[in-house]
């Protein structure tokens, strides 16, 4: 003897849901599959929001030009303050000041040794880096530009936040001896 | 006064109502209704059979619905738990490869999106260029990979929704067949004619 189940059981809810779903899987597999695809495409194009203030890519914000022209020499023999004079080419415009960055090897990490402005009349601006120790040092530099509320321009070592600084330049070499 | 008066029209209006109601029904067919063809009998043996298989099926409705699963139950748990429902219908490996998969997608979104917010951050307090783009670029494709790995795990979770109702219902079938094997192979059973003994 053979029974029937299905018709006799499914009810309510149980019954709508399943008859959905089970249509879904007949129907509508392909449309299912396409749009799980675009989704994946679309959220694969997603970006994030550049939504730093400092960005170039915000209205009204230009990138310093990089430094060029760099040239540095070490103090010479016999000399009890040691330092490495720093010559670059004065960027026109877009730049406010400029960090000077130092490392002990090309390679290496550079620290922050100090800052210049732009404001010179001569068409090079030169910076003396006072040294310790007699040796080889790697000098970068980079320009900066103020975006700040304030309309002097405050000091950008303790105020970094609100200087835009633009790419490192070439790495020089200056050797400072004993 | 005038709310006795307004009482007196709405009782009216129900009587008329009522009474449109009962015009309107279509009048009752003893002959219908009593009539035993429209069931398909031909004869009284076919009606003592059916009423003894519809006993039959009331009794193993009632073993049928304590052992069954409700679908609506399974999807509900399912869609909290990814895997409770498949578990519920016995489906153990199931429930654990739609457990596995989701705990995996979800832990990967996360994973990929902690990475991605923690170069974000350093993006955004970013002041070199060459820092700012840096960690922009290393943001942005944890970031896509998180949303990949989360919309891997929505639609995982959606199958284990669409899976749960199939797995319950296959369940439930199993367990009519069950309670249906159990109840004709037993050697005793108890109908309206009495005690039935096979041997």
């Amino acid at each position: 003897m053979k029974m029937k189940s299905s018709p006799f059981f499914q009810k309510g809810v149980d019954t709508f849901a399943s008859n959905v779903l089970n249509h879904l899987s007949e129907g509508l597999k392909l449309p299912i599959l396409v749009f799980v695809l675009i989704t994946v495409l679309f959220l694969c194009a997603c970006e994030l929001k550049r939504n730093n203030p400092l960005d170039p890519n915000n209205p009204g914000i230009l990138l310093p030009d990089r430094v060029v022209g760099l040239v540095a020499s070490g103090s010479g023999p016999g000399v009890i303050s040691k330092f490495v004079e720093l010559k670059w080419n004065k960027n026109q415009e877009n730049t406010d000041g400029y960090y000077i960055y130092m490392g002990l090897a090309y390679n290496s990490a550079y620290e922050r040794v100090g800052w210049t402005s732009n404001v010179t009349p001569d068409s090079t601006v030169s910076k003396i880096v006072p040294i310790e120790a007699p040796g080889f040092y790697y000098f970068k530099v980079s320009a900066y530009k103020y975006y700040g509320n304030n309309t002097s321009i405050p000091d950008p070592i303790e105020y970094s936040s609100d200087f835009l600084e633009g790419s490192l330049s070439e790495y020089k070499l200056a050797r400072v001896d004993n | 006064m005038e709310s006795n008066c307004i009482n007196r029209y709405l009782l009216c209006l129900m009587m008329l109502l009522m009474f449109l109601g009962l015009a309107a029904q279509s009048p009752f067919n003893i002959e219908t209704f009593t009539n035993p063809a429209k069931y398909g009998w031909t004869n009284w043996d076919d009606r003592i059979n059916y009423r003894n298989d519809l006993y039959e099926r009331q009794k193993l409705l009632q073993i049928y619905e304590i052992d069954s699963e409700s679908i609506s139950g399974n999807v509900l748990k399912s869609a909290v738990f990814p895997g409770w429902g498949q578990f519920n219908a016995r489906q153990y490996t199931k429930g654990q490869v739609f457990l596995a998969i989701e705990i995996a997608m979800l832990g990967s979104s996360y994973f990929f999106y902690d990475r991605a917010q923690d170069n974000y951050n350093k993006y955004q307090s970013a002041t070199q260029i060459d820092q700012m783009n840096s960690y922009y670029q290393a943001a942005q494709a944890p970031y896509q990979y998180s949303l990949v790995f989360l919309t891997f795990a929505t639609v995982v979770w959606a199958y284990n929704i669409f899976d749960v109702v199939q797995s319950t219902e296959q369940y439930n079938a199993n367990v009519w067949q069950k309670a249906l094997k159990t109840y004709y192979q037993a050697p005793v059973k108890l109908g309206p004619e009495g005690l039935e003994i096979e041997f």
